[in-house]
This record gives structure tokens, C-alpha cells and sequence, in this order.
């Protein structure tokens, strides 16, 4: 937990997640079926904290998953480079819509979208991929527990580890 | 609401990567991309699996799985609840995804990172759109194209225009400007070229052996092989320098960016092979592949229905001025690979060659001219290998190098079943000495 817990207090690490990189978020209900939902957008607190951004219709199921069991898996993965990571969790909390999250959305949607055309994707495929209602954005909060390398590779599945 | 599988191929082609969640026996969750998610059946598809991870680990405690994919048209999302099944490292699914896992790793600059070492075939319990994720607009198969070239495969008569009706319909009613068809030499273990359209050299004669290559694979197989993006290793076009002077280049994009490799079978036999490539990445979807699936098939019953004694329907070619010129034309045969050169130049081999050795023969010695498919195939010189062989793909290979390499020899058919040899300078005979002529192969 502690290991998790300094990784994330790094800063480039920080504004890697917090950036315009494809994020997914998966958890399981009681009878351990996974769900997925593809995120809008994360905060990375300098507290170790971290808020996952979903769209309130789309994820609708993740998030009822995520209130039962707590327990999170989100990939965060840059298209030009594969660069990957999955931060792994329990104790996860569903929050309600912040008035603040519409800014880091917009953010988000403009940074993610950029990539992908910049790789040749449409615009419109791109937008669509991550655009949602303002507004209507969740909060999954936690404390990571484990973060762990997932660049496709020999090293896929590493946990990431740092001084201090 | 949820939608039929098949309705989402075109979301499976990894041209935006899928993602596939899982759940490990205690209840932790786990994601990840997924390089390849390959259409198998109507309730089937098949993951690409690369490293021991997390993923399988999962899999194999807990089969529950869901896949989420994009269309990469409009950004629609689906999710796919799927079990995993069983894993398969050989066969038609592998041979399949490992090919196209050849494009996809191209594309995405991972062609040394990417390997596949099995194919993780899951059960497909339910797919639905992802909730306010985008319109379910599926992509409609270009079917009156498929019936307009259909329909022209019923007219031909002859192995010759069926051949050319089908790669001049894929340009004209499907707007494949890049076909190659082969047919199958089964006792050589290979394919060789009958026809193409749409490169400088049309390669007639040249040669793929079972299991080379893309066409190679699919006519091994016996399974369509596909791939969306272009890869180095499986492209076409290049002359393999290997002092073999029988060799004759295959024709091929420099670079193209979707190729498909269609297997042309009656029952459990193989007919042949059909090729066709694109410059563009993506030009060939299932859709695409479907089609051609079942032009194929078409061809092959159609193939398989014209007998050797066939009508001489073809336009006849116009006669040669028989032994006009003086200058002799000098032809050489090598018995052990029953190859024929003009002067210095390859003409051809195998059972083509041993029939042209034949017909020659008996033109200079008694000046016959006159032949019919039924003396060919009762000669033990010509050696046809089975009851199976198709003496009558022979004679249009034949033919077509003839028409390629050497103008002054040619072969009409002029009735059901029979053709004339009209040759319009002296010819020369020669039985090769075979000493140092070590890669001629037989």
C-alpha cells in the first residue's frame, strides 16, 4: 500500500494519468463478473489520491459494481506510445456529480481527441469516444493499492515500484 | 438491446484496440488491451494471446469475461459478455490471427514486441451497444456487386473465361483492382498462377508452395486469411533471387496495406487460391471477406463442372503463318523437371512442360498439328499424377506462357475436347544434358 501510495505522489506520473491518455476502469460485482466503462477523466491528488471521471449513463453498471464491491482496476495507456499502467484498488467510493469535474472533462475530451487524430483517427470517431452531457460525470475515488507496468512486453504485469 | 455478432465484425478489426475485463478467483478486477479480437462464428470469437498475464491467469480460475469494442466508424461502443473456452495454437483460427496479428503489430510499430501464442477462443453470451455511446449503424455488404459478378460466372463455358471473368468482375462489380488466382498442383504442394489483373508483370506460371506466405497459408489451411495493415513479411512482389532460372516472379504491391487470401475448395479438396490486395489499410472487412467466400465457392463448382471435354468456346485465335520465317527456333527440355527453355529464356515446367514436349514432337517428326484433351491424358510420358488432375488448367497455363514467351508457338482450340499447335517458325529439339544445372528442381 505504501509503495502504491509513493508511485502516485510522483509527479510524472501524476500528469501521466491526469493526461490525455485512454483510460478504462473495470470492477466486479458479488457473483465476480467483470464490468468495463471507458473514463472522461482523472484527478491525481498530491494526497495519493486518485478520482476517476465516468460518464453517468454509460457506466451506470460499473458504478453499481464499484458501490457493492469497492474493489477497481483502471488501465491508463497513451495510443502514440503504449506506454500503459493499471492501478489496482479496494475500498473504492462512488461520488456524486462536482461542479468542478466539467472543467477536468473538458480538458480531458480536447487532450485524449487531440491524440487520436493526431494517429489518424476522425475527429468525430474521437469526440464521440469520450464526449458526455456536463454534468453528468461520477467520481471513483480511492487510494491505489498496487500500480503496475502494462506496456505490452516482456515486463507486462512488473508492479512499478519507487524510492522514498 | 442487443445486437447479433456478426452485425459488429467490422468493430473486431482491431483498427481502435479492444478491451477485455476479467475477475480473478477472489474477486479482484482486472483490464487490459487486446491486440486482436478475431470473428469465429456467430456465437464465437477468438482473443490473440501475446504474454502469460493477469488476463489468463483470470480466465482460466474465472471464464467470465466482457470485451468492450469501438466501431471505428462512428466510435459506437459494445460490450461483448463473454466465457473463455479453450485455447488453440495451430490450425485455421491461429494460422488466421497469426497473420493478421503480422499486420496489426506493423501498424502499430510492435512488430518485435508482438507474438501470438495461442488463440484464447471465448463463447459469446450477449453483445449490446454501450448506453448513449453513439447510433448502432451497421455497414451494408455491397451485394448487388457480388450478384453482378455472380451472375457472369454462370455464363462461362471454358476454364479461360471463367478465369478471366472472375478477375475482371472483381475490378468492374467490386472495384478489387488487385487479383491474383491460382490453382492447385497438388503433386507439387503448390499453387501457381493462372491469372492476375492489375500489375505490370501478370506473373502466369509462377509458383507459391503450400504453407508460404499469405496465400500459402490459406491454401494450407483451407482458411481464409486476412490482414487490415501492412506488413513487411507478407507482402508480394519481390523476386526471390535464388539462382533458380525456372522461377518465375510473382506479381504483388510494393506496398499494400490490406491483403486477402481466399481458398478455393470443392469438399475436402483445394482448387486453388484467391489473392487480392489493396493499397489502403482496412479495404477488406468480413463483409468483404464473406464475398469473396462465396464467389470462391462458385468458382470451384463451376470449376469442377466443366470437364476436360469441354465445348472450345473461348474466341479463336487467329492462325499463324506456319513456317515462314527462317531463322529455327531452338528449345531445350530438361527430363528431370520436364522444363522447357526457348534459346535461354524459361518457358515452363512440369506437366505443362512434359505436354509442349509432347505436342512438339509429334510436330516435327509427322507434322501433326491436330490434338485432343483425351491423348494427353492417356499418356504415360506426360505422366499426369491422379484422376484428379486438371489436364485442361494445364493447357491455359500452357497457353498463356506460350502467348507471354513465345508468339511464333501457339495453342487454338478449334472443337469440343481438341486444339490445333500452330508454329510459325522451324523448331529445334533438344534433350538437355543435366549436369550443372543443379536448382532446376523437378
Amino acid at each position: 500500500m505504501t509503495s502504491a501510495r509513493n508511485v502516485i505522489q510522483d509527479a510524472g506520473l501524476r500528469e501521466f494519468i491526469a493526461g490525455g491518455v485512454s483510460i478504462l476502469v473495470a470492477s466486479c460485482d458479488r457473483d465476480r463478473k467483470p464490468v468495463v466503462a471507458r473514463a472522461c477523466g482523472c484527478i491525481a491528488g498530491t494526497d495519493g489520491l486518485v478520482t476517476i471521471l465516468v460518464p453517468g449513463v454509460r457506466a451506470q453498471v460499473l458504478l453499481d459494481a464499484v458501490t457493492v464491491t469497492g474493489a477497481v482496476a483502471v488501465v491508463f495507456s497513451e495510443p502514440a506510445t503504449h506506454r500503459s499502467i493499471q492501478i489496482k484498488a479496494d475500498g473504492a467510493s462512488v461520488l456524486l456529480a462536482d461542479p468542478g469535474w466539467d472543467a477536468v472533462c473538458d480538458r480531458y475530451r480536447r487532450a485524449f481527441a487531440g491524440e487520436l487524430e493526431r494517429l489518424g483517427y476522425s475527429a468525430r470517431m474521437a469526440r464521440r469516444l469520450v464526449d458526455d452531457e456536463a454534468g453528468q460525470a461520477s467520481g471513483i475515488r480511492f487510494t491505489p493499492a498496487a500500480i503496475f507496468d502494462q506496456t505490452p512486453g516482456p515486463r507486462a504485469g512488473d508492479p512499478i515500484e519507487v524510492a522514498g | 438491446m442487443s445486437v447479433a455478432l456478426s452485425s459488429i465484425r467490422h468493430c473486431l478489426d482491431g483498427a481502435i484496440p479492444a478491451a477485455i475485463a476479467t475477475c480473478s478467483a477472489d474477486g479482484i478486477p482486472n483490464v487490459s488491451y487486446v491486440s486482436e479480437v478475431h470473428y469465429v462464428d456467430l456465437r464465437h470469437v477468438a482473443l490473440s494471446y501475446q504474454f502469460f498475464n493477469k488476463t489468463r491467469v483470470n480466465v482460466l480460475a474465472n471464464p467470465a469475461a466482457r470485451v468492450l469494442v469501438i466501431d471505428p466508424n462512428s466510435g459506437t461502443q459494445y460490450e461483448l459478455d463473454v466465457a473463455y473456452e479453450r485455447t488453440e495454437t495451430d490450425g485455421p483460427i491461429f494460422q488466421s490471427m497469426r497473420v493478421k496479428l503480422a499486420g496489426i503489430a506493423a501498424h502499430t510499430g510492435m512488430s518485435t514486441v508482438f507474438r501470438l501464442r495461442g488463440s484464447d477462443v471465448y463463447e459469446v453470451l450477449a453483445v449490446r451497444p454501450v448506453a448513449g455511446s453513439g447510433p448502432v449503424a451497421l455497414p451494408q455488404a455491397p451485394l448487388p456487386g457480388l450478384r453482378r459478378l455472380s451472375e457472369r460466372l454462370v455464363g462461362c463455358g471454358d476454364l479461360e473465361l471463367l478465369i478471366d471473368a472472375l478477375l475482371d468482375g472483381l475490378a468492374e462489380a467490386l472495384s478489387i483492382g488487385h487479383s491474383m488466382l491460382f490453382l492447385h498442383d497438388e503433386a507439387a504442394g503448390r499453387v501457381y498462377l493462372i491469372g492476375s489483373r492489375g500489375y505490370d508483370l501478370t506473373g502466369i506460371g509462377s509458383e507459391i508452395p503450400l504453407g508460404h506466405g499469405i496465400v500459402g497459408i490459406a491454401a494450407a489451411e483451407r482458411a481464409p486469411i486476412r490482414i487490415t495493415h501492412h506488413a513487411e513479411e507478407f507482402r508480394y512482389g519481390e523476386t526471390i533471387r535464388d539462382g533458380d532460372a525456372t522461377r518465375i516472379p510473382l506479381p504483388g504491391l510494393a506496398h499494400p496495406g490490406s491483403q486477402l487470401a481466399i481458398p478455393i475448395v470443392a469438399g475436402a479438396r483445394l482448387l486453388g487460391v484467391l489473392y487480392v490486395e489493396s493499397t489502403q489499410s482496412g479495404a477488406f472487412g468480413y463483409d468483404s471477406e464473406d464475398m469473396l467466400v462465396t464467389l470462391a465457392n462458385q468458382f470451384a463448382a463451376s470449376l469442377y463442372l466443366l470437364d476436360d471435354e469441354q465445348h472450345a468456346t473461348s474466341a479463336p485465335a487467329a492462325t499463324l503463318a506456319t513456317g515462314t520465317a527462317t531463322i529455327p527456333l531452338r528449345l531445350r527440355y530438361f527430363r528431370s523437371n520436364c522444363s522447357v527453355f526457348v534459346d535461354d529464356d524459361y518457358l515452363i515446367k512440369g506437366v505443362a512442360g512434359a505436354i509442349l514436349w509432347k505436342l512438339l514432337g509429334e510436330f516435327t517428326q509427322s507434322g501433326r498439328s491436330q490434338f485432343s484433351n483425351r491423348e494427353l491424358r492417356l499418356d504415360p510420358d506426360i505422366g499426369l499424377p491422379d484422376v484428379c488432375e486438371n489436364l485442361e488448367a494445364r493447357l491455359v497455363l500452357l497457353k498463356r506462357r506460350l502467348l507471354e514467351k513465345c508468339s511464333d508457338i501457339r495453342i487454338v482450340p478449334v472443337a469440343r475436347g481438341k486444339f490445333r499447335l500452330d508454329v510459325a517458325r522451324p523448331v529445334i529439339l533438344e534433350i538437355a544434358e543435366e549436369a550443372g544445372r543443379g536448382r532446376a528442381r523437378p
